[in-house]
């Protein structure tokens, strides 16, 4: 078992940059998940990590030694693939000790691999079919068994439930999560979907462009997210953003205002900022933050154009007065309707604040969310 | 009023027939191209394989008499059906194996690989006789590149086309020039191959050998597969290039099963004769194709498929 450590990473397929500088650190035994839009390279950092792309610049090491330029076979690295990568014309117990018998493993050993491997994941019964006969989470449990007779120091996966339907995806994410447990070892996994990257890790790799745009525990992006990007990206319905003027009030609070907001919102920093640019920034709160109150404590104003029924929750669909759109989340049985006129409050606690640039300010927390994200952080050293 | 509706009546049926015919007069030229000279010719030769024949003069009907004489008293049947099989026997293997060896080099991601593949494929659109005037004179005992070549090696190269041992070889290796068809069928089925199989191997240490033969040739194997048996069939089929560049000699060691049946119909004009060659010829290959194909249950395996023993424990 190894961390791995990545130094400025570079990539680009001839003129264009995939990857830009990655550091990341990763801890032994962690599970951390590389999550992002298409195109943010999260494939191909993954790819470079396995050896299966050359790099351009940069190195990986893992545990203590530098991997940067050995081939894929030299790593003591697994991959999972996206389609699973299985080989047609060969059963499934020939699937997982192809590789084992080439590289001269004993036929005794490879048995027994194969035999734990295959218990490991309940495959123990379908060991002499074809692919083409096994279900879908069937082929999904022999890829990962051919990572796990290797008993690799990583196991790398990409996007592995992808081709999973909706119910079945959620009950090898179960699996993964145990089989995690189980093996101890260092994983890390490719994903678009935020649900698996949350529930999976112990810390999240947020790709953007090419960078990493914010690296922390899935209650950290959500609470604490570093920048706009992260912040429009983890969380669903989005958060709301919209244009505010900021001034300093004193070193601890921000005063925010604009044509939309009656009054003034207060900002609470959790660290002392020098200086407020003038420039317009941004302003943001999620969905489920927003109350429904009475006019006299509301920050604005607008009509319901919408309202989601979702059973436990309702999203509602607010235009504002002044032309902006906003979604609010109440509780499943709150009476408004649509056409109706409501007043808009945001708690001070859940208010978030980007710089120009689109950086956050540090935002003070409450202390349970704040708490809740120490006990995650604490957990995730613990794997280590 | 009743003349107008038995004429509508008789209008539409007119219209409805014509709709009807209207697809079949547009395959008609594929039709009919099979029907005179193809499927008629056939039935005609095998017809025709039970008379005596000649191209003028009486016919008469003979029964099995052209078989009985081919297969009991005529040694250049056995000799030129010999001689055909000991090229198959050469011609098949190179051709499917280089072919295969070229198409994965072709497949490789190097630089100027679309000109190589024209190259490769350029000889395979060449007339015969074109191809067979190059090869004449690549392997002129004094003038031909080919000896002047193993010269410069120190090597004193023998007589291509006019030494009974060499002959037979020179006429493969011309054969096998064109080679970039099956190489084409092969290149195909290679691309098609996922590239995640290979990376799946890559990552567990399947050495570059080992993929070739435990997966790049099971994926490939219903190409290999059609390209064996066109092989067989071009190799029985194996006639232009032996008749121009060698005429069958020296002392008829290039003398082809093909040559045989052609000298039969055109140089001794016993058309019934050659008729029953070209049918004993058309059952070999028939009986050779399906050997092939009845072993092919042991070693191609087609995506999808799913034989019935698998099936069963499910």
């Amino acid at each position: 078992m190894a961390g791995v450590d990545i130094k400025q990473l570079y990539k680009s397929f001839g003129k264009t940059e995939v990857l830009t500088g990655i550091d990341l650190s990763i801890r032994d035994g962690e599970f951390v998940s590389f999550l992002g839009p298409s195109g943010c390279g999260k494939t191909t950092l993954l790819r470079s990590i396995a050896g299966l792309e050359e790099v351009s610049g940069g190195s990986v090491r893992l545990g203590e030694r530098n991997i940067t330029q050995l081939p894929p076979a030299k790593r003591d690295i697994a991959m999972v693939f996206q389609n699973y990568a299985l080989y047609p014309h060969m059963n499934v117990y020939k699937n997982l000790s192809f590789g084992l018998s080439l590289n001269g493993v004993p036929k005794v050993e490879i048995e027994e691999r194969v035999q734990t491997a295959a218990r490991i994941l309940q495959i123990s019964d379908l060991l002499k079919r074809r692919p083409r006969q096994l279900s879908g989470g069937q082929r999904q449990r022999v890829a990962i068994g051919r990572a796990i007779v290797r008993d690799p120091k990583l196991f790398l996966l990409d996007e592995p439930l992808s081709n999973l339907d909706a119910g079945l995806r959620v009950s090898m994410r179960v699996e993964l999560a145990s089989l995690h447990r189980r093996l101890g070892v260092t994983m890390i996994y490719v994903t678009h979907d935020q649900v698996e990257a949350m529930t999976l890790s112990s810390r999240v790799v947020v790709l953007n462009k090419g960078v990493v745009a914010q690296f922390g525990t899935p209650l950290e992006l959500f609470y604490a997210p570093q920048n706009l990007f992260v912040a429009g990206f983890i969380g669903s319905p989005k958060m709301n953003m919209m244009k505010v003027n900021a001034n300093a009030i004193n070193e601890m609070s921000i005063a925010l205002t604009s044509e939309s907001i009656s009054g003034s919102i207060s900002f609470q920093l959790s660290a002392p900022v020098q200086q407020v640019p003038e420039q317009p920034h941004t302003f943001g709160i999620r969905p489920e933050n927003v109350g429904l109150v009475e006019e006299a404590e509301s920050h604005m104003s607008g009509n319901v154009e919408l309202v989601e029924r979702l059973g436990t929750e309702s999203q509602v669909h607010v235009r504002l007065d002044s032309g902006q759109g906003l979604t609010a989340v109440t509780r499943g049985t709150h009476p408004v309707n649509m056409g109706d006129r409501v007043h808009l409050n945001f708690p001070a606690e859940h208010c978030h604040l980007f710089s120009p640039e689109g950086e956050a300010y540090p935002r003070k927390l409450d202390g349970e969310t704040r708490s809740l994200i120490e006990r995650q952080e604490t957990a995730a050293l613990c794997i280590a | 009023m009743s003349t107008l509706v038995v004429q509508d009546e008789a209008s539409e049926e007119r219209h409805r027939f014509i709709e009807k015919l209207t697809p079949y007069l547009f395959i008609s030229p594929w039709i009919l191209g099979f029907l005179f000279f193809t499927l008629g010719p056939l039935i005609f030769s095998f017809i025709m394989s039970f008379y005596d024949w000649p191209v003028v003069g009486e016919r008469t009907f003979v029964g099995l008499q052209n078989y009985e004489v081919m297969l009991t008293e005529d040694p250049l049947f056995w000799d030129s059906l010999w001689i055909t099989v000991k090229f198959g026997l050469f011609f098949v293997p190179f051709n499917v194996i280089l072919g295969l060896l070229l198409a994965v080099l072709l497949n490789q991601k190097v630089f100027g690989t679309g000109v190589f593949r024209t190259i490769f494929y350029l000889p395979s659109v060449i007339s015969g006789v074109a191809l067979v005037t190059i090869w004449a004179w690549i392997y002129s005992h004094e003038y031909g590149i080919l000896n002047f070549l193993l010269g410069l090696a120190g090597i004193e190269g023998p007589n291509w086309l006019g030494d009974p041992n060499w002959s037979l070889l020179a006429i493969v290796i011309a054969s096998l020039w064109g080679l970039g068809g099956t190489m084409l069928i092969l290149l195909t089925g290679l691309q098609s191959i996922p590239k995640e199989l290979y990376e799946a191997a890559k990552m567990s240490g399947v050495p570059a050998w080992a993929r070739l033969i435990y997966i790049t040739i099971p994926m490939l194997s219903p190409m290999l597969l059609f390209t064996v048996i066109t092989s067989i069939i071009s190799a029985f089929q194996q006639l232009t290039i032996a008749l121009l560049l060698t005429g069958g000699g020296p002392l008829e060691s290039t003398y082809f099963f093909a040559m045989y049946i052609y000298d039969n119909a055109f140089k001794y004009f016993e058309m019934g004769f050659a008729a029953a060659n070209s049918w004993v010829m058309f059952l070999i290959i028939l009986v050779l194709s399906m050997l092939v194909l009845k072993s092919s249950s042991a070693w191609v395996y087609y995506e999808g498929e799913m034989k019935n023993s698998e099936a069963a424990d499910d």
